[in-house]
């Protein structure tokens, strides 16, 4: 890649990873189900949400509010 | 950007806590300086810091060091400075202002902040608020399903900076009861993950079963038989793949 990438790179985009195989093998389409074909409410009970956080409040005070009051939304933010 | 999560996919932001993060800040510089004294300021500032935490703070107030993956100048005018950086967890950009103020002999302090990365999390993913309230409401006021699923992403996205295993469909159900991986149970594994490294393993469609330790190199994890990674954190629900003999 070019050097300008590099630079604007978090370290864990630096280790180059390449996939090895331990033992082929099928997965039976009876069980689970590949992430992109999730309920919606399966999605509710494992989602990740990237909120445009407004100015103001921090992450430690109440901007998990408009979000937690959702009704049947649990959430924690980090 | 503040990167939420849903359920049982909370447990999936400790990883986040610790990956490194990028920010534009806006610097204001006391008095005025060139613009080649900040290039050079930058440079400075670049790798390792030692950074103490501001007295407003929500840790220990002792010197720590901090590395700056990178720092750039995006725009400079006048006294101010808008800029990117990039930096492990736990760095503090109000604090990196004011200590480059220092080094310039003038003072500065940060006028703007805005997170723009959070480990696998950019800007492409944001969200606002409003955008929230109303897929929420078009989904169960008027049954429309659309734009909440647009804005939820999969727990897979928050550990998407982990090195991945996959396991074998005959390993998964007691993975999820808490047991640790063994080698037998690897179907797929990427390269480069070292002893002590945080590794999402997942099924071969790809889903999140479990984020662990990893106890061997992926090299090491090639041979016939022995403990791989050690649970941390399940996500997936017990009974979703069948219970199999032990392997």
């Amino acid at each position: 890649m070019n050097k300008e990438l590099n630079k604007q790179s978090l370290p864990f985009e630096r280790i180059e990873r390449k996939e090895l195989v331990r033992r082929e093998a099928e997965t039976s389409a009876k069980f689970g189900c590949r992430p992109q074909c999730r309920s919606i409410g399966e999605l509710i009970k494992l989602g990740v949400v990237n909120i445009d956080k407004p100015r103001g409040p921090t992450r430690m005070s109440h901007v998990g509010d408009p979000i937690r009051f959702q009704p049947m939304l649990r959430t924690y933010s980090g | 950007m503040l990167p939420v999560a849903l359920g049982n996919a909370t447990k999936a932001l400790a990883y986040l806590l610790t990956a490194g993060k990028e920010y534009v800040a806006l610097m204001h510089i006391h008095k005025p300086v060139s613009e080649a004294d900040i290039r050079s300021l930058f440079s400075d500032f670049t790798g390792t810091i030692s950074q103490l935490p501001p007295v407003r703070s929500s840790v220990k107030r002792v010197l720590r060091k901090r590395t700056i993956y990178y720092l750039e100048v995006l725009e400079a005018y006048d006294q101010d400075v808008l800029f990117r950086v990039g930096c492990q967890a736990g760095t503090y950009i109000r604090k990196l202002c004011v200590d480059m103020g220092k080094k310039l002999g003038v003072g500065a302090h940060m006028a703007e902040l805005r997170r723009t990365r959070a480990g696998p999390f950019n800007e492409d993913s944001l969200v606002t608020l409003h955008d929230l309230k109303d897929a929420v409401h078009y989904w169960m006021h008027d049954g429309d399903e659309t734009a909440i699923k647009r804005i939820i992403m999969n727990v897979e996205t928050a550990v998407a900076h982990l090195p991945r295993i996959q396991v074998l469909d005959s390993a998964v159900d007691s993975l999820c009861h808490g047991a640790s991986l063994s080698m037998p149970g690897i179907s797929r594994l990427e390269s480069g993950i070292k002893k002590g490294d945080a590794v999402a393993v997942m099924s071969l469609k790809g889903e999140l079963v479990f984020v662990g330790n990893a106890q061997l190199s992926s090299e090491e994890m090639l041979a016939d038989h022995g403990l791989a990674v050690k649970t941390e954190r399940v996500f997936m629900q017990p009974g979703t793949y069948p219970k199999m003999p032990k392997l």
